[in-house]
């Protein structure tokens, strides 16, 4: 019986660490329409970020990862308007830049899992604090949940939370209600790139990695995002926590080489019978 | 004294000219309106005041100055607030929430508590269903909301696009008698309408457009009574 507990326990709370890597892909799929295919590469550079800064500074992961977010949200900022700024505002209508966009988010995914290959090579990494695995975990999952809390505070609280909400529904209108649309597209893609650093920054602290570990969590995080739509981050905790559980109690029966294998099977049967999410998120 | 004077505008979809040199004034103080068949125009000529299409040329001065060049939030910031057509509201957001987003400039931030008492004054309505989705909203509502956006952003301009579109006709009067309280409570407005006798009853000065060029303008008393605009929309 307590093997069950167990995995239950584990499954809801890797399933949290989750969807706060979800989180940043939803946001920028949801307000800019684009699908960011630099997402595991954030990811990545997340990691490689808490492991530097814990060898170098010896600040842990729980710690750093606050920085994580900063350092994120200054490069999605930079990276915003290297990548995406120019086919984003020149389109008329996202049908426009459904392919270019993935295009570049895909070059600025190359160029970073390039430098890391280059720095790194592949060699498997890992931070090695004095705490459980079963401690790390949890403490990545609060974070994972007080980061969400505060997501969700900032969109609908907030009016700049509420111009992000309004520029995802209609950008047009919301340039007539006097929003600087530009900024606030920048500042959403900042903002999804800082949660993507920072759930690696807490991934790291839970489970080895290498330059190449990104493309995996960005897999999930495209699962979670179509599991609980792109409407607001209760959906993506609900989607993230279903991944976790799925993953850990299948990893009770099976091999858990087999994992990407379902996980790729329920992403396409999501999409061919439920592309909206199985809760009907709002896009 | 104009509030707005647009001079020899010219806009294009890609290559395609829609608006051929349009010039139009709107005083202060003023309700104007500007009138015309399917296709003229109208929209394009509001949009272009805006700051929404790519490709406009000519002068747009608001308050003595040729705002041309300045992205739309910069124009919604000194004043210059369009109430779109087909309302626009922001679906996922309540009510309230689409009211506060109206009041996004900081001026508006300033009023929007005093702007908000006003909207729910105008239209009961909004306020019994100020937690509800905006997209749950009727049509008439919707309106309703659209324009009451455009009151929370402190609009020294308002400009409406075809607010009775597609709305029954009780609530078409009822639609017009606000427009006619906002003109009497001091607004500015532009009205653009497909209901020429509705609007030329309130309005003070009006243009006709067609094809994309100003054919006929004057009082709007005398516009009611002219024999090429009676032909050409009353079918009288
Ligand atoms: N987004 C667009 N792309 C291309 N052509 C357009 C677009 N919007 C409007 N048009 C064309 O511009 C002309 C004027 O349209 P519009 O300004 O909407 O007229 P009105 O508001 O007077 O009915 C029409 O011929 C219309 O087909
Ligand atoms: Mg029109």
């Amino acid at each position: 019986m307590s093997i069950y507990i167990d995995t239950l326990i584990n499954g809801i709370l890797i399933g949290l660490i989750y969807s706060l890597a979800a989180m940043g892909l939803a946001l920028i799929w949801g307000v800019l329409k684009v699908i960011n295919l630099s997402h595991g590469a954030f990811i990545t550079l997340g990691m490689f970020f808490a492991y530097l800064v814990f060898k170098y500074f010896h600040i842990p992961p729980y710690i750093s990862v606050f920085l994580a977010l900063i350092v994120g949200f200054i490069l999605g900022f930079i990276s915003y308007f290297i990548a995406l700024h120019r086919i984003v505002s020149k389109a008329k209508s996202f049908k426009e830049y459904e392919l270019s966009s993935l295009l570049s988010t895909f070059s600025l995914s190359l160029i970073i899992t390039g430098i890391l290959l280059f720095i790194f090579a592949t060699t498997p990494m890992a931070i090695n604090l004095p705490l459980s695995l079963f401690q790390t975990k949890l403490l990545a999952s609060i974070f994972s949940i007080i980061f969400t809390v505060a997501l969700g505070l900032f969109l609908y609280k907030t009016y700049l939370g509420k111009a992000i909400r309004a520029v995802s529904q209609n950008i047009d209108a919301a340039k007539l209600m006097g929003i600087n649309t530009t900024l606030v597209l920048a500042i959403s893609f900042a903002l999804g790139i800082a949660l993507a650093m920072g759930a690696g920054n807490l991934i790291a602290m839970v489970f080895p990695f290498s330059s190449l570990s990104g493309a995996s969590y960005e897999l999930k995080s495209f699962i979670i995002c179509v599991i609980g739509g792109l409407g607001n981050p209760i959906g993506t905790i609900i989607g993230g926590i279903l991944l976790g559980l799925l993953e850990n109690f299948f990893g009770l029966f099976f091999n858990q080489g087999f994992v990407p294998f379902i996980e790729f099977t329920i992403l396409i049967l999501l999409l061919l019978f439920k592309p909206k999410g199985l809760f009907g998120g709002s896009k | 004294m104009a509030i707005l004077e647009v001079k020899n505008l010219k806009a294009y979809y890609d290559e395609v000219q829609i608006l051929w040199g349009v010039n139009f004034k709107v005083e202060k103080g003023s309700l104007t309106t500007i009138l015309g068949p399917n296709g003229a125009g109208k929209t394009t000529t509001l949009k272009a005041i805006m700051g929404l299409l790519d490709k406009v040329e000519g002068e747009i001065i608001f308050e003595g100055e040729n705002i041309k060049n300045l992205p739309p939030y910069k124009r919604v910031e000194r004043g210059l607030v369009l109430v779109p057509e087909g309302r626009m509201i922001f679906p996922e957001l309540t009510v309230l929430e689409n009211l506060e987003i109206g009041a996004y400039t900081s001026k508006a931030r300033k009023f929007a508590k005093k702007n908000l008492e006003h909207v729910f004054e105008l239209f009961p309505r909004l306020k019994e269903r100020i937690h509800q989705k905006a997209g749950t909203l009727s049509g008439g509502e919707q309106q309703m909301l659209a324009i009451g956006r455009g009151i929370m952003a402190c609009p020294k301009l308002l400009i409406l696009d075809e607010p009775s579109l597609g709305l029954a006709p009780k609530l078409v009067l009822s639609i017009f008698e606000i427009i006619k309280k906002l003109k009497e409570e001091g607004i500015t407005l532009l009205l653009v309408e497909q209901n020429v006798h509705l609007a030329l009853n309130i309005a003070d000065y009006g243009y006709i457009l067609e094809n994309g060029k100003i054919v006929d303008e004057g009082d709007a008393k005398k516009l009611e009574n002219d024999p090429k605009v009676l032909e050409a929309y009353l079918g009288i």
